[in-house]
């Protein structure tokens, strides 16, 4: 089949147009969130909007090896959508870079690369993990991975589209996939307990990994469901786009903001029940001087809202509910991370181990605004490069003739 | 093109291409056949280890618990350990009939049925132990909250308490859901068998179902209904049994991990439970046309999955041991590796994490007696994994000298034996007498049941009601 070439196309033009002006506006205020409120602000919005995409870029890549694990038929005619927004992935290592070098400097946002560590007796006890060299290394090898990851999955996905009847490239992905899943759920785990865990070096939660897991999966499904239904109003990819798609895409949302929800709760409740204070320590900090209106927020927009959203089998198949729907996941993420990185680095700035002072203002939407333009950018490139469609997927046939 | 290859990448799930009417004489002729001498004795095997484990239980009952190996500090041995082991194998039926329709799973319709029995029966062995573990288990009512004159209510702010809710809301729904899915079915056996008792029992039960197209329209609606109030049921139920341990402050119990740690583990364990029964049932009833090797396949992959997600529990929670810089947390997992029950760390170990590493193979996934053994291996190392959590927090307790072992007596191992046996005595019953596959969602998925692959997406979701009067036909008249 034919090639989808979108690459010229208004909406891919605007994307990278948009793009280019939120990377421009990002470092402007990015530049000016590190005159006006220090480094460790700085770092700690950098830090922000990094993980908020790379955390779903990474995932982007997983929802497509995911499709290919499950040999699933349904995403076949839609999956290129997830795949084109890993254009981020190759750059993560780059844009790490000065989050390293807050770490090695004097004021970094990681408490535990501070000289008072040495004098710290839970910390000696971590030193083996938390030191900075083993941290650079870790990073390193995650950027690695992440990058063999895309060169992988995305690879063989792009291979198809030349390589007509013969369906090696899709075989190598359905047979590689699985390790690859493997290598995700790992990287992902540990990347989310050295960048966002480890800001509070002394607290620990064995559910963390699958809690990072489970926020970035609802975000990555929500951008989905977003540029698909822009896509389709524009009427490009009309013909490989039925409405079963946005249904199940509105079914894998409801799910996954439940599945978060779901695991954000017993990570609450059974820390909250057994009230022992080495790990109360994270929600007393998160539900005092006004941080507890983010936590209620992320209650509402993580759950209430897509639950009520979503719940019907008929608004699955709107697209002004889907969208709102998405938003309000989108929004939700961003609360999260809010909550679990200011509260964090506000404790080193300016509060004590007991309590942090309220961190939020204009700023924190500098790095969101910056990556989210760096993520477009990259993701409209990715268009410009190749079909929009996977055309010559086996699949693909079910994915345009099944009904959800 | 791709409708060429569109065969290469999906196997039939069905084989042979019987005819509507060959799956009905096919699951039928199962019902209908006479009792065999292998089958009667058989069942009088499982019926003895069952009527031996009520003996024990009856035991257990009229003299105390005393008479279990339970001793200070070790309040729970191979009670709770059953009672976790049975509840979890119960949820791969639940995953299997709820998740998987859920996600228009087509494969699910040959194991569905038996699953789901499995669930309920392993639900009921569930509730065996957990009563008899409350020493007097006639006041069994003492457990619901009632009104009652003595102003007595339940704790509810204890995990026990929740035990309760959840295992009852789970055995219900669970029977609810695989009742209605059998409705359709008894209906078609009712018309299908000879004897007149028989024909006014299955017409009993299928509450005179006709096959209309209203029945149908309702029986989909109350299906998809309970699909999805069983689907919170698969995380839910495990999850209130993890908070048992980790709502306790016990280093090895207290781990904000367990309740998706259990939910997976309890997928695992009963996926490895179904294997193991229906290698044996395909073999026996003869159903390889229905149960093929890409069902197989297919399972064995969730095994690897989920095997893999609690080998990813086990190493974290050994990390994070160590990373907590609590001394209680990294020693009593050091005790779990290398202590007194280090034998059943390493039993858990082997069996769950390593064993199923086979299936990474496709030669593995499709090689029964390979298979079975390790679906054998799964079921004694999900066994050992609560035996391990339960043993080892609480055999060295925080002060010396209240450090003990526990080892059962013969009485918890007969009740375990006999649990065994009412599982293995009603699987028997359910697979003799009730249609052990779903006939009528067998049928939904032969090939040209499925309008959707004949024209384009014509945005009517609801494929399955598409196939009904095909169904209906044979079902009702």
């Amino acid at each position: 089949m034919a090639h989808v070439d979108l690459g010229s196309t208004p909406l891919i033009a605007s994307m990278q147009k948009i793009g280019l002006a939120l990377i421009g506006v990002g470092a402007i205020g990015l530049g000016a969130a590190y005159a006006l409120h220090g480094q460790e602000r700085f770092f700690a919005d950098y830090l922000l909007g990094f993980w908020y995409f790379a955390g779903i870029s990474v995932t982007m890549v997983f929802f497509s090896a995911l499709q290919y694990l499950a040999r699933a038929g349904w995403s076949a005619s839609i999956r290129r959508i997830a795949e084109n927004f890993t254009g981020f992935v190759p750059y993560i290592g780059i844009a790490l870079i000065p989050i390293v070098i807050n770490m090695l400097g004097h004021h970094s946002i990681y408490e535990w690369s501070h000289e008072s560590a040495a004098s710290d007796p839970i910390l000696i006890k971590k030193a083996a993990y938390l030191n900075p060299t083993f941290f650079i290394v870790r990073l390193g090898l995650y950027a690695l991975l992440w990058i063999g990851m895309v060169k992988y999955i995305v690879g063989n996905s792009v291979k198809q589209d030349t390589a007509g009847s013969d369906i090696t490239p899709t075989k190598r992905n359905w047979k590689r996939s699985a390790p690859w899943v493997l290598v995700f759920a790992i990287t992902i785990t540990f990347a989310s307990f050295d960048l966002l865990m480890s800001l509070e070096p002394h607290w620990f939660s064995t559910i963390w990994g699958v809690y990072a897991f489970a926020g970035h999966f609802a975000a990555s499904l929500a951008i989905i469901t977003l540029t698909l239904i822009a896509l389709y109003k524009r009427g490009l990819m009309k013909q490989y786009i039925t409405l079963e798609h946005f249904h199940d895409l509105g079914k894998l949302m409801f799910a996954f903001s439940v599945f978060w929800t779901y695991i954000a709760f017993s990570q609450y409740f059974i820390i909250w029940y057994a009230n022992l204070p080495e790990e109360t320590i994270y929600f007393d900090v998160r539900t005092s001087n006004g941080w507890e209106l983010f936590g209620l927020l992320l209650v509402l927009f993580h759950f209430v809202l897509p639950f009520i959203l979503l719940l019907r089998q008929d608004v699955k198949r709107k697209m002004a509910v889907l969208t709102v729907a998405a938003i309000v996941i989108l929004i939700s993420h961003f609360i999260d991370l809010v909550w679990i990185i200011m509260p964090a680095v506000s404790k080193v700035v300016g509060g004590t181990h007991m309590s942090a002072n309220m961190m939020f203002g204009w700023s924190e939407f500098t790095g969101v605004v910056f990556f989210a333009g760096v993520f477009l950018f990259l993701a409209a490139k990715n268009y410009q490069k190749r079909s929009a469609v996977a055309v010559n997927d086996p699949l693909l046939n079910e994915s345009l003739e099944y009904s959800s | 093109m791709t409708a060429q290859h569109h065969e290469q990448v999906r196997e039939p799930l069905v084989l042979g291409n019987p005819s509507l009417r060959d799956v009905t004489a096919r699951i039928a002729s199962i019902v209908e056949s006479k009792i065999s001498m292998k089958y009667l004795l058989t069942l009088g095997f499982t019926a003895t280890m069952a009527g031996w484990g009520l003996f024990a239980l009856y035991y257990t009952i009229t003299t105390g618990i005393g008479v279990w190996g339970l001793n200070n500090p070790i309040g729970w041995g191979w009670d709770i350990t059953n009672f976790v082991f049975w509840i979890g194998i119960g949820h791969a039926g639940t995953l299997i009939s709820a998740i998987l329709f859920l996600f228009r799973q087509k494969w699910r319709t040959a194991i569905n049925r038996s699953a789901e029995a499995m669930t309920i029966f392993a639900v009921i062995c569930a509730l065996t132990m957990v009563l008899s573990h409350t020493g007097r288990p006639w006041l069994f009512y003492w457990l619901l909250p009632y009104p009652n004159q003595m102003q007595m209510w339940v704790n509810f702010r204890s995990p026990l308490a929740w035990d309760v809710f959840a295992v009852n809301t789970y055995f219900t729904v669970s029977a609810l859901f695989w009742f209605v899915g059998l409705l359709p079915d008894l209906a078609t056996l009712r018309n299908y068998v000879k004897s007149d008792l028989a024909k006014k029992i299955y017409g009993f039960f299928s509450f005179g179902w006709t096959g209309s197209t209203r029945s149908w329209h309702h029986y989909e609606i109350a299906y998809m209904i309970l699909a999805g109030i069983s689907t919170p049921l698969v995380l839910s139920v495990h999850s209130v049994v993890s908070f048992d341990f980790t709502v306790g402050i016990l280093p090895g119990w207290h781990t904000t991990i367990f309740p998706p740690y259990f939910v997976a583990g309890a997928i695992f364990s009963g996926f490895a439970m179904v294997m193991t029964l229906l290698v044996i049932c395909r073999e026996i009833l003869d159903l390889k046309q229905f149960i093929t090797l890409k069902h197989l396949d297919n399972m064995n992959k969730i095994m690897l999955a989920t095997g893999m997600m609690v080998g990813y529990a086990y190493i974290l929670e050994f990390f994070i041991a160590w990373y907590s810089g609590s001394d209680w947390e990294s020693w009593i997992f050091i005790n779990r590796a290398f202590g007194d029950y280090a034998w059943a760390y390493w039993t858990m170990f082997t069996c769950n994490v390593v064993s199923p590493q086979v299936f990474w193979f496709a030669s593995a996934r499709r090689n029964i007696p390979l298979m079975f053994i390790i679906s054998i291996f799964i079921n004694i190392g999900m066994w050992f994994e609560r035996f391990t959590i339960i043993a080892t927090t609480l055999h060295h307790d925080f002060l010396p000298a209240s450090w003990g072992y526990y080892s059962p007596t013969w009485v918890e191992i007969s009740i375990f034996i006999g649990t065994f046996g009412i599982f293995l005595t009603l699987f028997l019953l359910f697979a003799k007498f009730v249609p052990v596959i779903a006939i009528a969602e067998v049928k939904s998925i032969l090939p040209g049941a499925q309008p959707a692959h004949h024209h384009g997406h014509d945005h009517d979701h609801d494929s399955a009601h598409a196939a009904v009067p095909a169904v209906a036909t044979e079902g009702g008249h």
